[in-house]
């Protein structure tokens, strides 16, 4: 019987603000940060992951990710990352595309707990990847944010590093691989 | 005590047209330029619920890939029997639909990234109607947002199905069982 998912702990991490650890557990706390990266949780053991993320923050914001190798975002240049979302705002829905050097992965709020799980696809092979996000996000207490992004470029990534546009987050996050 | 919850399951056979696919030693299945992928023997009654993951590219169009239920290496292809509803996030549109046919919609993709989905699929190995949903990552215009919920009204029991797309494609599935 083969496990299905696995922890992935990373090698390493590095952020920008008050405190972030790895656990022995494999997932990462962090404390008002800015930015978190995690190296060499993907590997050529899986074609795909899974990223739980539970986070509260001290602004209601998009959060974006970039691809890492060997310690270094990929942020070269602007249009390298598109992003689509979707969110649901009560009776409002809404959704818009756009193409950075960072793509919007998550949405965290200051209100409540926000949790989103995002599932990586092939970072790790040296082909384009993409990432699908779902998210119960806690702004005005309850909003349904889905992203959905590519990264055009046929790179190798062993890592990730996310940052809010505003403000810090405050949590924890868990990076799985699905066995194959 | 604690258990695996997500057990990576091995198809006890696979069908398919196009160039090759094969069963790799855990379980998940590659294929290259395949217009037909079908896993057989992955549901049983061990399981109640499955999840399966899927990267790949294809190169020729943009597509909505489907999807049968197949049982003892036949797909079912009863007459209306199967019931999509989708939504779908296309830049600055938000759309939905609904449609019957003898098979469903199981992902759109584009051919300038990478496409990348999980399915979840509930009951199919029950003598009762089967329910999935699929959330994705779709590179069509290099970020798109579809996400589809089907059901199958046959009250029938399926040990795998057929995964289907109008040109080719080329990537890997692999199928897990959610322990009950």
């Amino acid at each position: 019987m083969t496990n299905g998912l696995v922890v992935m702990t990373p090698t390493s991490i590095a952020y920008s603000g008050t405190s972030a650890s790895i656990n022995s557990d494999g997932s990462v706390v962090f404390s008002a940060c800015t930015s978190l990266s995690l190296n060499g949780v993907f590997t050529s053991d899986y074609d795909n992951y899974m990223v739980t993320i539970r986070a509260t923050g001290t602004n209601d914001t998009y959060v974006r990710c970039r691809l890492r190798a060997s310690g270094v975002d990929e942020s070269s240049a602007s249009n390298y990352y598109v992003d689509q979302y979707l969110y649901a705002l009560s009776t409002t829905v809404g959704a818009a595309r756009t193409t950075t050097n960072g793509a919007q992965s998550f949405y965290f709020s200051n209100a409540q707990r926000s949790g989103n799980t995002a599932y990586f696809f092939g970072p790790f092979l040296a082909q384009p990847t993409a990432v699908r996000e779902v998210g119960a996000v806690g702004y005005q207490n309850a909003t349904l944010q889905e992203f959905a992004w590519t990264h055009s470029l046929s790179n190798s990534y062993d890592g990730f590093t996310f940052y809010p546009n505003a403000g810090s987050l405050t949590g924890l996050l868990t990076v799985f691989g699905f066995n194959q | 005590m604690s258990k695996n919850g997500l057990i990576l399951l091995t198809p006890t056979s696979i069908a398919y047209t196009g160039t090759s696919a094969s069963i790799s030693a855990n379980g998940s299945v590659e294929f290259s330029a395949c217009t037909t992928v079908s896993l057989n023997g992955v549901f049983s009654a061990d399981y109640d619920n499955y999840m399966i993951v899927m990267r790949w590219q294809q190169f020729v169009t943009d597509a909505t890939t489907t999807f049968r239920l197949r049982n003892l290496g036949v797909d079912d292809s009863t007459a209306n029997s199967y019931v999509r509803q989708y939504l779908q996030a296309d830049s600055t549109t938000v759309g939905a639909g609904r449609g019957t046919a003898n098979l469903t919609w199981f992902t759109n993709s584009g051919i300038a990234q990478r496409n990348g989905n999980v399915a979840y699929i509930y009951g199919p190995y029950l003598a009762q109607p089967t329910a999935g949903r699929t959330v994705g990552a779709d590179s069509e215009s290099n970020a798109f947002l579809r996400d589809i919920a089907f059901t199958h009204n046959q009250s029938n029991s399926y040990d795998g199905f057929t995964w289907i797309t109008s040109n080719t494609f080329t990537g890997r599935i692999a199928v897990y069982g959610m322990r009950k």
